[in-house]
Protein backbone atom coordinates (compact mmCIF):
# COMPACT_ATOMS: atom_id res chain seq x y z
CA UNK A 1 0.00 0.00 0.00
CA UNK A 2 1.31 3.50 -0.68
CA UNK A 3 1.95 6.08 1.74
CA UNK A 4 -1.12 8.23 0.45
CA UNK A 5 -3.61 5.44 0.88
CA UNK A 6 -1.84 4.64 4.51
CA UNK A 7 -2.44 8.35 5.56
CA UNK A 8 -5.86 8.46 3.94
CA UNK A 9 -7.35 5.43 5.82
CA UNK A 10 -5.88 6.22 8.91
CA UNK A 11 -7.67 9.90 8.38
CA UNK A 12 -10.80 8.11 7.26
CA UNK A 13 -10.72 5.81 11.05
CA UNK A 14 -9.60 8.17 13.08
CA UNK A 15 -12.51 10.57 12.64
CA UNK A 16 -10.10 13.05 11.10
CA UNK A 17 -11.94 15.88 9.45
CA UNK A 18 -12.19 15.71 6.06
CA UNK A 19 -11.14 11.81 6.02
CA UNK A 20 -14.22 10.79 4.64
CA UNK A 21 -13.61 13.79 1.86
CA UNK A 22 -10.00 12.55 0.93
CA UNK A 23 -11.06 8.57 0.41
CA UNK A 24 -14.62 9.53 -1.70
CA UNK A 25 -12.45 11.57 -3.99
CA UNK A 26 -10.12 9.35 -4.63
CA UNK A 27 -11.86 6.62 -4.83
CA UNK A 28 -15.87 7.37 -5.44
CA UNK A 29 -16.04 8.34 -9.02
CA UNK A 30 -14.76 4.48 -9.69
CA UNK A 31 -16.66 2.97 -7.48
CA UNK A 32 -19.72 4.63 -8.61
CA UNK A 33 -18.75 4.23 -12.05
CA UNK A 34 -18.42 0.17 -11.57
CA UNK A 35 -21.68 0.08 -9.67
CA UNK A 36 -23.38 1.79 -12.01
CA UNK A 37 -22.16 -1.13 -14.89
CA UNK A 38 -23.07 -3.50 -12.11
CA UNK A 39 -26.72 -2.35 -11.67
CA UNK A 40 -27.37 -1.01 -14.92
CA UNK A 41 -29.21 1.81 -13.73
CA UNK A 42 -27.89 4.74 -12.20
CA UNK A 43 -29.99 4.78 -9.00
CA UNK A 44 -29.18 1.67 -7.82
CA UNK A 45 -25.24 2.27 -8.63
CA UNK A 46 -25.84 5.46 -6.30
CA UNK A 47 -27.47 2.68 -3.51
CA UNK A 48 -24.85 0.49 -3.80
CA UNK A 49 -21.95 3.10 -3.67
CA UNK A 50 -23.07 4.61 -0.56
CA UNK A 51 -23.49 0.76 0.32
CA UNK A 52 -19.95 0.58 -0.09
CA UNK A 53 -18.55 3.56 1.65
CA UNK A 54 -20.87 2.63 4.73
CA UNK A 55 -18.92 -0.77 4.42
CA UNK A 56 -15.76 1.09 4.10
CA UNK A 57 -16.56 2.64 7.59
CA UNK A 58 -17.39 0.03 8.97
CA UNK A 59 -15.22 -2.75 7.91
CA UNK A 60 -11.54 -0.62 7.02
CA UNK A 61 -10.33 -1.26 10.54
CA UNK A 62 -9.84 -4.90 8.98
CA UNK A 63 -7.90 -4.00 5.63
CA UNK A 64 -4.50 -5.47 6.10
CA UNK A 65 -2.87 -3.19 3.23
CA UNK A 66 -1.91 -6.62 1.07
CA UNK A 67 -3.85 -4.80 -1.96
CA UNK A 68 -4.61 -1.39 -2.74
CA UNK A 69 -7.65 -0.08 -1.17
CA UNK A 70 -8.96 0.43 -4.80
CA UNK A 71 -9.26 -2.87 -5.01
CA UNK A 72 -10.49 -3.71 -1.63
CA UNK A 73 -13.64 -1.25 -2.49
CA UNK A 74 -14.22 -2.74 -5.25
CA UNK A 75 -14.10 -6.15 -4.31
CA UNK A 76 -17.24 -4.87 -1.45
CA UNK A 77 -19.08 -3.48 -4.55
CA UNK A 78 -18.73 -6.62 -6.19
CA UNK A 79 -19.85 -8.72 -3.60
CA UNK A 80 -22.31 -6.53 -2.24
CA UNK A 81 -24.06 -6.28 -5.59
CA UNK A 82 -23.98 -10.05 -5.98
CA UNK A 83 -25.72 -10.45 -2.74
CA UNK A 84 -28.15 -7.95 -2.95
CA UNK A 85 -29.02 -8.84 -6.83
CA UNK A 86 -29.63 -12.23 -5.73
CA UNK A 87 -26.52 -13.03 -8.35
CA UNK A 88 -25.90 -16.59 -8.61
CA UNK A 89 -22.61 -17.40 -7.94
CA UNK A 90 -20.72 -16.37 -11.11
CA UNK A 91 -21.60 -17.85 -14.33
CA UNK A 92 -19.02 -20.04 -15.40
CA UNK A 93 -18.11 -20.21 -19.17
CA UNK A 94 -17.20 -23.81 -19.89
CA UNK A 95 -14.10 -24.66 -22.44
CA UNK A 96 -17.01 -26.48 -24.44
CA UNK A 97 -18.28 -23.16 -24.72
CA UNK A 98 -15.59 -21.65 -26.02
CA UNK A 99 -15.33 -23.28 -29.62
CA UNK A 100 -14.33 -22.37 -32.80
CA UNK A 101 -16.76 -20.83 -34.27
CA UNK A 102 -16.89 -17.77 -31.25
CA UNK A 103 -13.21 -17.30 -32.43
CA UNK A 104 -14.60 -16.10 -35.51
CA UNK A 105 -14.11 -12.27 -35.45
CA UNK A 106 -17.20 -10.54 -36.90
CA UNK A 107 -16.23 -7.34 -38.45
CA UNK A 108 -18.17 -5.29 -35.73
CA UNK A 109 -17.89 -1.45 -37.14
CA UNK A 110 -16.10 0.09 -39.91
CA UNK A 111 -15.62 3.37 -37.44
CA UNK A 112 -15.78 3.99 -34.02
CA UNK A 113 -17.78 2.64 -31.54
CA UNK A 114 -21.72 3.72 -30.67
CA UNK A 115 -20.72 4.11 -26.81
CA UNK A 116 -24.33 3.45 -26.36
CA UNK A 117 -24.51 -0.20 -28.63
CA UNK A 118 -21.18 -0.66 -26.07
CA UNK A 119 -22.72 -0.08 -23.15
CA UNK A 120 -26.06 -2.34 -24.10
CA UNK A 121 -23.47 -4.90 -25.75
CA UNK A 122 -21.83 -5.03 -22.02
CA UNK A 123 -25.26 -5.50 -20.36
CA UNK A 124 -25.71 -8.20 -22.29
CA UNK A 125 -22.47 -10.31 -21.19
CA UNK A 126 -22.78 -13.29 -19.21
CA UNK A 127 -22.14 -11.30 -15.10
CA UNK A 128 -18.86 -13.09 -14.99
CA UNK A 129 -17.71 -12.08 -17.95
CA UNK A 130 -18.82 -8.60 -17.73
CA UNK A 131 -17.07 -8.56 -14.21
CA UNK A 132 -13.85 -9.34 -16.02
CA UNK A 133 -14.15 -7.11 -18.71
CA UNK A 134 -15.53 -4.00 -16.46
CA UNK A 135 -12.04 -4.38 -14.09
CA UNK A 136 -9.69 -4.51 -16.86
CA UNK A 137 -10.70 -2.80 -20.39
CA UNK A 138 -12.89 0.13 -18.35
CA UNK A 139 -11.57 0.65 -14.71
CA UNK A 140 -8.53 -0.52 -16.07
CA UNK A 141 -6.93 -3.04 -13.07
CA UNK A 142 -4.46 -5.38 -13.73
CA UNK A 143 -5.02 -9.13 -14.53
CA UNK A 144 -3.55 -9.62 -11.02
CA UNK A 145 -5.86 -7.08 -9.22
CA UNK A 146 -8.58 -7.87 -10.73
CA UNK A 147 -8.06 -11.98 -9.88
CA UNK A 148 -7.58 -10.38 -6.45
CA UNK A 149 -11.16 -8.38 -6.85
CA UNK A 150 -13.11 -11.62 -8.09
CA UNK A 151 -11.37 -14.26 -5.99
CA UNK A 152 -10.55 -16.31 -8.57
CA UNK A 153 -6.89 -17.22 -10.48
CA UNK A 154 -5.32 -14.47 -12.59
CA UNK A 155 -5.28 -17.04 -15.47
CA UNK A 156 -8.89 -17.55 -15.19
CA UNK A 157 -9.70 -13.89 -15.56
CA UNK A 158 -7.15 -13.72 -18.81
CA UNK A 159 -9.69 -16.41 -20.43
CA UNK A 160 -12.68 -14.68 -18.97
CA UNK A 161 -11.93 -11.25 -20.55
CA UNK A 162 -10.73 -12.96 -23.68
CA UNK A 163 -13.71 -14.56 -23.97
CA UNK A 164 -15.41 -11.58 -22.95
CA UNK A 165 -14.36 -9.30 -25.89
CA UNK A 166 -14.99 -12.53 -28.71
CA UNK A 167 -19.05 -12.17 -27.47
CA UNK A 168 -18.83 -8.40 -27.29
CA UNK A 169 -17.89 -8.41 -30.90
CA UNK A 170 -21.00 -11.05 -31.44
CA UNK A 171 -23.04 -8.89 -29.61
CA UNK A 172 -22.39 -5.39 -31.74
CA UNK A 173 -23.02 -7.29 -34.74
CA UNK A 174 -26.41 -8.84 -33.37
CA UNK A 175 -26.84 -4.94 -32.10
CA UNK A 176 -26.49 -3.40 -35.72
CA UNK A 177 -28.75 -5.83 -37.36
CA UNK A 178 -31.42 -4.83 -35.00
CA UNK A 179 -30.71 -1.38 -35.67
CA UNK A 180 -31.05 -2.32 -38.98
CA UNK A 181 -34.08 -3.82 -38.83
CA UNK A 182 -35.83 -1.17 -37.07
CA UNK A 183 -34.70 1.31 -39.42
CA UNK A 184 -34.78 -0.25 -42.51
CA UNK A 185 -30.72 1.13 -42.98
CA UNK A 186 -27.60 0.59 -42.92
CA UNK A 187 -25.64 1.83 -39.93
CA UNK A 188 -25.35 5.84 -39.92
CA UNK A 189 -27.80 6.54 -42.68
CA UNK A 190 -30.89 8.46 -41.48
CA UNK A 191 -32.24 10.03 -44.61
CA UNK A 192 -34.06 6.87 -45.57
CA UNK A 193 -36.38 4.04 -44.71
CA UNK A 194 -38.36 4.64 -41.48
CA UNK A 195 -36.03 8.12 -40.94
CA UNK A 196 -37.15 9.43 -43.94
CA UNK A 197 -40.07 10.85 -42.93
CA UNK A 198 -38.75 12.85 -39.32
CA UNK A 199 -38.61 16.24 -38.96
CA UNK A 200 -34.64 16.98 -39.59
CA UNK A 201 -34.78 19.45 -36.24
CA UNK A 202 -36.51 16.85 -33.77
CA UNK A 203 -35.01 17.22 -30.20
CA UNK B 1 0.42 -20.94 -31.77
CA UNK B 2 -3.41 -21.71 -32.34
CA UNK B 3 -5.90 -18.58 -32.51
CA UNK B 4 -6.97 -18.40 -28.99
CA UNK B 5 -3.97 -17.93 -27.90
CA UNK B 6 -2.52 -15.35 -30.00
CA UNK B 7 -6.27 -13.62 -29.38
CA UNK B 8 -5.72 -13.86 -25.70
CA UNK B 9 -2.48 -12.52 -25.42
CA UNK B 10 -3.53 -9.25 -28.31
CA UNK B 11 -6.44 -8.69 -25.06
CA UNK B 12 -3.81 -8.15 -22.08
CA UNK B 13 -0.45 -7.30 -24.38
CA UNK B 14 1.19 -5.84 -21.86
CA UNK B 15 0.90 -8.44 -19.51
CA UNK B 16 1.66 -11.40 -22.09
CA UNK B 17 4.82 -11.58 -21.32
CA UNK B 18 5.35 -12.98 -24.52
CA UNK B 19 9.22 -13.76 -24.88
CA UNK B 20 10.90 -12.31 -28.13
CA UNK B 21 10.50 -15.19 -29.80
CA UNK B 22 6.61 -15.70 -29.28
CA UNK B 23 5.73 -12.33 -30.11
CA UNK B 24 7.24 -13.30 -33.12
CA UNK B 25 4.99 -16.11 -33.27
CA UNK B 26 1.94 -14.17 -32.81
CA UNK B 27 2.96 -11.45 -35.41
CA UNK B 28 3.26 -14.12 -37.60
CA UNK B 29 0.08 -15.60 -37.05
CA UNK B 30 -1.94 -12.56 -36.99
CA UNK B 31 0.00 -11.72 -40.60
CA UNK B 32 -1.24 -14.94 -41.58
CA UNK B 33 -4.66 -14.98 -40.04
CA UNK B 34 -7.66 -13.21 -41.63
CA UNK B 35 -9.79 -14.35 -38.47
CA UNK B 36 -6.88 -13.16 -35.82
CA UNK B 37 -6.38 -9.89 -37.95
CA UNK B 38 -10.19 -9.15 -37.90
CA UNK B 39 -10.04 -9.78 -33.89
CA UNK B 40 -7.07 -7.48 -33.80
CA UNK B 41 -8.91 -4.78 -35.46
CA UNK B 42 -12.39 -5.22 -33.39
CA UNK B 43 -10.12 -5.22 -30.46
CA UNK B 44 -8.99 -2.06 -31.17
CA UNK B 45 -12.20 -0.60 -31.04
CA UNK B 46 -13.53 -1.96 -28.36
CA UNK B 47 -10.50 -0.86 -26.22
CA UNK B 48 -11.04 2.48 -27.43
CA UNK B 49 -14.79 2.33 -26.67
CA UNK B 50 -13.92 0.64 -23.42
CA UNK B 51 -11.88 4.09 -22.45
CA UNK B 52 -14.83 6.64 -23.40
CA UNK B 53 -16.75 4.55 -20.66
CA UNK B 54 -14.75 5.66 -18.23
CA UNK B 55 -16.27 9.46 -18.39
CA UNK B 56 -19.91 9.30 -16.57
CA UNK B 57 -22.06 11.35 -15.01
CA UNK B 58 -21.06 11.34 -11.21
CA UNK B 59 -23.69 12.52 -9.34
CA UNK B 60 -22.67 15.14 -7.31
CA UNK B 61 -25.20 15.27 -4.27
CA UNK B 62 -24.02 11.30 -3.99
CA UNK B 63 -21.55 12.61 -1.95
CA UNK B 64 -23.84 14.54 0.64
CA UNK B 65 -26.03 11.38 0.87
CA UNK B 66 -23.27 9.06 1.89
CA UNK B 67 -21.82 12.26 4.58
CA UNK B 68 -25.22 12.23 5.54
CA UNK B 69 -25.89 8.84 6.18
CA UNK B 70 -21.53 7.83 7.80
CA UNK B 71 -22.71 10.92 10.08
CA UNK B 72 -25.59 8.76 11.31
CA UNK B 73 -23.68 6.09 12.10
CA UNK B 74 -21.74 6.03 15.75
CA UNK B 75 -19.14 8.03 16.23
CA UNK B 76 -18.74 9.06 12.44
CA UNK B 77 -20.04 12.44 12.91
CA UNK B 78 -16.34 14.21 12.99
CA UNK B 79 -14.92 12.43 9.80
CA UNK B 80 -17.68 14.25 8.11
CA UNK B 81 -16.34 18.11 7.59
CA UNK B 82 -19.14 20.43 6.78
CA UNK B 83 -17.90 20.92 3.90
CA UNK B 84 -20.00 18.21 2.23
CA UNK B 85 -23.18 20.29 2.85
CA UNK B 86 -21.78 22.56 0.01
CA UNK B 87 -22.34 20.18 -2.44
CA UNK B 88 -26.32 19.47 -1.55
CA UNK B 89 -26.45 22.71 -3.02
CA UNK B 90 -25.17 22.10 -6.79
CA UNK B 91 -27.74 20.62 -8.57
CA UNK B 92 -25.97 19.02 -11.45
CA UNK B 93 -26.70 15.54 -10.59
CA UNK B 94 -30.10 15.92 -11.32
CA UNK B 95 -29.72 13.28 -14.08
CA UNK B 96 -29.35 10.58 -10.96
CA UNK B 97 -33.01 11.36 -9.97
CA UNK B 98 -34.79 9.06 -11.62
CA UNK B 99 -38.03 7.73 -11.41
CA UNK B 100 -37.30 4.56 -10.16
CA UNK B 101 -35.46 7.02 -7.06
CA UNK B 102 -38.51 9.21 -6.76
CA UNK B 103 -41.35 6.69 -7.07
CA UNK B 104 -38.80 4.42 -4.60
CA UNK B 105 -40.33 6.57 -1.93
CA UNK B 106 -43.51 5.39 -2.42
CA UNK B 107 -42.24 1.90 -2.15
CA UNK B 108 -40.56 2.72 1.82
CA UNK B 109 -44.13 2.23 2.30
CA UNK B 110 -44.35 -1.26 1.69
CA UNK B 111 -41.86 -1.53 4.50
CA UNK B 112 -43.48 1.09 6.21
CA UNK B 113 -44.32 0.29 9.98
CA UNK B 114 -48.34 0.24 9.97
CA UNK B 115 -49.57 1.27 13.08
CA UNK B 116 -53.28 2.61 13.10
CA UNK B 117 -53.26 5.90 12.22
CA UNK B 118 -54.79 8.09 9.42
CA UNK B 119 -51.53 8.68 7.32
CA UNK B 120 -50.71 5.18 7.74
CA UNK B 121 -53.96 4.04 6.45
CA UNK B 122 -54.09 6.83 3.83
CA UNK B 123 -50.88 5.42 2.61
CA UNK B 124 -52.47 1.81 2.41
CA UNK B 125 -55.29 2.93 0.34
CA UNK B 126 -52.68 4.80 -1.96
CA UNK B 127 -50.41 1.72 -2.11
CA UNK B 128 -53.97 -0.69 -3.10
CA UNK B 129 -55.23 2.67 -5.41
CA UNK B 130 -52.30 2.92 -7.29
CA UNK B 131 -52.04 -0.99 -8.13
CA UNK B 132 -54.95 -0.71 -9.99
CA UNK B 133 -54.95 2.54 -12.41
CA UNK B 134 -55.36 2.51 -15.83
CA UNK B 135 -52.81 4.46 -17.22
CA UNK B 136 -50.41 7.14 -15.34
CA UNK B 137 -48.29 10.20 -16.32
CA UNK B 138 -45.57 11.16 -14.11
CA UNK B 139 -43.34 14.53 -14.39
CA UNK B 140 -39.93 14.79 -12.82
CA UNK B 141 -38.01 18.07 -11.23
CA UNK B 142 -34.94 18.78 -9.47
CA UNK B 143 -33.72 21.70 -8.27
CA UNK B 144 -31.57 24.29 -10.31
CA UNK B 145 -28.91 26.21 -9.38
CA UNK B 146 -30.89 29.41 -8.84
CA UNK B 147 -33.00 27.58 -6.88
CA UNK B 148 -36.06 26.73 -9.38
CA UNK B 149 -37.47 22.98 -9.83
CA UNK B 150 -36.58 22.32 -13.27
CA UNK B 151 -38.60 19.68 -14.84
CA UNK B 152 -36.01 16.82 -16.66
CA UNK B 153 -38.37 13.88 -17.64
CA UNK B 154 -41.90 12.90 -18.08
CA UNK B 155 -43.35 9.15 -18.33
CA UNK B 156 -46.70 7.79 -19.34
CA UNK B 157 -47.62 4.45 -18.48
CA UNK B 158 -50.61 2.49 -20.21
CA UNK B 159 -51.14 -1.16 -20.55
CA UNK B 160 -47.84 -2.92 -20.04
CA UNK B 161 -45.96 0.65 -21.77
CA UNK B 162 -43.66 3.05 -20.93
CA UNK B 163 -42.83 6.31 -22.93
CA UNK B 164 -40.21 8.38 -21.59
CA UNK B 165 -39.17 11.89 -22.69
CA UNK B 166 -36.91 14.14 -21.23
CA UNK B 167 -33.11 14.59 -20.69
CA UNK B 168 -32.26 11.10 -21.79
CA UNK B 169 -34.55 11.29 -25.21
CA UNK B 170 -37.22 9.80 -26.36
CA UNK B 171 -38.07 6.34 -25.52
CA UNK B 172 -40.18 3.60 -25.17
CA UNK B 173 -40.48 0.32 -23.39
CA UNK B 174 -43.04 -2.51 -24.68
CA UNK B 175 -42.60 -5.86 -22.64
CA UNK B 176 -38.65 -6.37 -22.92
CA UNK B 177 -38.51 -4.21 -26.00
CA UNK B 178 -36.83 -1.31 -25.36
CA UNK B 179 -37.22 1.27 -27.94
CA UNK B 180 -35.00 4.59 -28.13
CA UNK B 181 -34.66 7.18 -30.62
CA UNK B 182 -31.50 8.85 -30.85
CA UNK B 183 -31.59 12.65 -31.75
CA UNK B 184 -27.65 12.95 -32.89
CA UNK B 185 -27.76 10.21 -34.86
CA UNK B 186 -31.21 10.63 -36.73
CA UNK B 187 -31.76 6.98 -36.12
CA UNK B 188 -34.45 4.59 -34.24
CA UNK B 189 -33.15 1.74 -32.38
CA UNK B 190 -34.63 -1.00 -30.58
CA UNK B 191 -33.37 -3.91 -28.85
CA UNK B 192 -34.21 -6.86 -26.17
CA UNK B 193 -33.84 -4.90 -22.84
CA UNK B 194 -31.96 -6.69 -20.46
CA UNK B 195 -31.42 -4.22 -17.50
CA UNK B 196 -34.04 -3.41 -14.91
CA UNK B 197 -36.69 -1.01 -17.19
CA UNK B 198 -39.91 -1.61 -15.91
CA UNK B 199 -43.10 -2.29 -18.35
CA UNK B 200 -45.94 -2.46 -15.73
CA UNK B 201 -46.75 -0.51 -12.80
CA UNK B 202 -47.51 -1.03 -9.64
CA UNK B 203 -45.80 -0.43 -6.24
CA UNK B 204 -44.52 -3.31 -6.24
CA UNK B 205 -42.40 -2.90 -9.74
CA UNK B 206 -41.94 0.67 -8.89
CA UNK B 207 -40.06 -0.27 -5.87
CA UNK B 208 -38.39 -3.18 -7.39
CA UNK B 209 -34.44 -2.75 -5.56
CA UNK B 210 -35.38 -0.80 -3.03
CA UNK B 211 -36.52 -3.75 -0.51
CA UNK B 212 -33.17 -4.15 0.39
CA UNK B 213 -33.15 -1.26 2.33
CA UNK B 214 -35.17 -3.05 4.90
CA UNK B 215 -36.13 0.11 6.52
CA UNK B 216 -39.12 0.79 8.88
CA UNK B 217 -40.91 4.26 8.40
CA UNK B 218 -43.41 6.02 10.20
CA UNK B 219 -45.80 8.54 8.50
CA UNK B 220 -48.02 11.43 10.13
CA UNK B 221 -49.83 13.99 8.66
CA UNK B 222 -48.57 17.29 8.59
CA UNK B 223 -52.02 18.86 7.07
CA UNK B 224 -54.95 18.66 4.82
CA UNK B 225 -54.82 21.24 1.55
CA UNK B 226 -58.06 22.15 -0.17
CA UNK B 227 -57.00 21.96 -3.85
CA UNK B 228 -60.38 22.46 -6.13
CA UNK B 229 -62.84 19.77 -5.74
CA UNK B 230 -59.53 17.55 -4.07
CA UNK B 231 -58.44 17.42 -0.76
CA UNK B 232 -54.83 16.75 -0.42
CA UNK B 233 -53.55 15.06 2.89
CA UNK B 234 -50.17 16.19 3.43
CA UNK B 235 -48.05 12.86 4.89
CA UNK B 236 -44.61 12.86 6.33
CA UNK B 237 -42.81 9.66 5.68
CA UNK B 238 -39.39 9.45 7.90
CA UNK B 239 -37.50 6.28 8.90
CA UNK B 240 -38.61 4.57 12.37
CA UNK B 241 -35.12 4.64 13.32
CA UNK B 242 -34.30 8.51 15.06
CA UNK B 243 -30.74 7.94 14.03
CA UNK B 244 -31.61 7.49 10.64
CA UNK B 245 -33.32 10.44 10.60
CA UNK B 246 -31.45 13.79 8.81
CA UNK B 247 -33.18 16.37 10.48
CA UNK B 248 -31.78 18.78 6.97
CA UNK B 249 -34.01 16.36 4.54
CA UNK B 250 -37.64 15.46 4.74
CA UNK B 251 -39.73 13.12 2.31
CA UNK B 252 -43.51 14.15 1.71
CA UNK B 253 -47.00 12.86 0.02
CA UNK B 254 -49.93 14.54 -1.04
CA UNK B 255 -52.66 11.99 -1.17
CA UNK B 256 -55.82 12.90 -2.76
CA UNK B 257 -58.08 11.65 -0.26
CA UNK B 258 -60.74 11.47 -3.04
CA UNK B 259 -58.98 8.93 -5.26
CA UNK B 260 -56.40 7.85 -2.48
CA UNK B 261 -53.87 8.44 -5.77
CA UNK B 262 -50.88 10.14 -4.85
CA UNK B 263 -50.59 13.81 -6.23
CA UNK B 264 -46.83 14.92 -5.80
CA UNK B 265 -43.86 13.45 -3.83
CA UNK B 266 -41.38 15.65 -2.86
CA UNK B 267 -38.29 15.84 -1.09
CA UNK B 268 -37.09 18.98 0.97
CA UNK B 269 -34.79 21.16 2.51
CA UNK B 270 -34.29 22.70 5.40
CA UNK B 271 -33.37 26.26 4.97
CA UNK B 272 -33.58 27.65 8.39
CA UNK B 273 -36.60 27.63 9.58
CA UNK B 274 -38.57 26.98 6.28
CA UNK B 275 -38.15 24.01 3.97
CA UNK B 276 -37.35 24.11 0.37
CA UNK B 277 -38.33 21.51 -2.33
CA UNK B 278 -34.96 19.78 -3.63
CA UNK B 279 -36.54 17.18 -6.20
CA UNK B 280 -40.22 16.13 -6.96
CA UNK B 281 -42.49 13.73 -8.89
CA UNK B 282 -46.05 15.14 -9.71
CA UNK B 283 -48.49 12.10 -10.67
CA UNK B 284 -51.75 12.22 -12.60
CA UNK B 285 -53.37 8.96 -13.36
CA UNK B 286 -56.57 7.47 -15.76
CA UNK B 287 -56.20 9.84 -18.08
CA UNK B 288 -56.81 10.10 -22.28
CA UNK B 289 -53.95 9.31 -23.95
CA UNK B 290 -53.16 9.06 -27.34
CA UNK B 291 -52.30 6.07 -29.20
CA UNK B 292 -49.12 7.79 -30.89
CA UNK B 293 -47.79 8.20 -27.48
CA UNK B 294 -47.04 4.05 -27.40
CA UNK B 295 -46.11 4.05 -30.96
CA UNK B 296 -42.43 3.71 -32.14
CA UNK B 297 -42.90 4.67 -35.11
CA UNK B 298 -43.67 8.36 -33.44
CA UNK B 299 -41.38 8.49 -31.02
CA UNK B 300 -39.21 10.98 -32.74
CA UNK B 301 -41.83 13.50 -32.93
CA UNK B 302 -41.78 14.48 -29.23
CA UNK B 303 -44.65 15.03 -27.23
CA UNK B 304 -45.92 18.48 -27.10
CA UNK B 305 -48.92 18.38 -25.09
CA UNK B 306 -50.70 15.94 -23.34
CA UNK B 307 -54.30 16.32 -22.08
Amino acid sequence: MIEDEKRIVRRFLSSEQGGFESLYDLYGLRIYRFCQRLCRNPSDAEDLTQEVFLAAYVGLHKFQGRSSIATWLYRVALFRWRRTSGAPSPHLISMEDASEKDMMSPDTASGELNRWELERAISRLPDSLREAFLLIKVEGLTSREAAEVLEIPQCTVKFRVHQAIVRLQKELQLIESECREVTGNEKGDGNRGVMAFLPGGVQ
Amino acid sequence: MKCEQVQQALCLPEESMMGRWRSLMANHHVANCQTCTDFQSNLGLIDRGAIGLRTVNFPVELRSHIAARLSTTDSAAGRISRASDASRQNPAGRRALTLTFAAGMIGLLLVANLHNNPANAALKRMQEAVAVVKNARTRLFSKQADGTLHQFEEEWYQQGKWRKEGDYGSRLIVGNTYWHYIVKEHRLVSMRETGVQRSEFSLDALTRGLMRANTHYTSQTLSEEKHGDSILRLVLLEPADEKQRDPNFRNLYWIDERTHLPARLEGQERHGANWAPTWRVEFEFNLQLPKTLFDPQHLSEGVTKVS
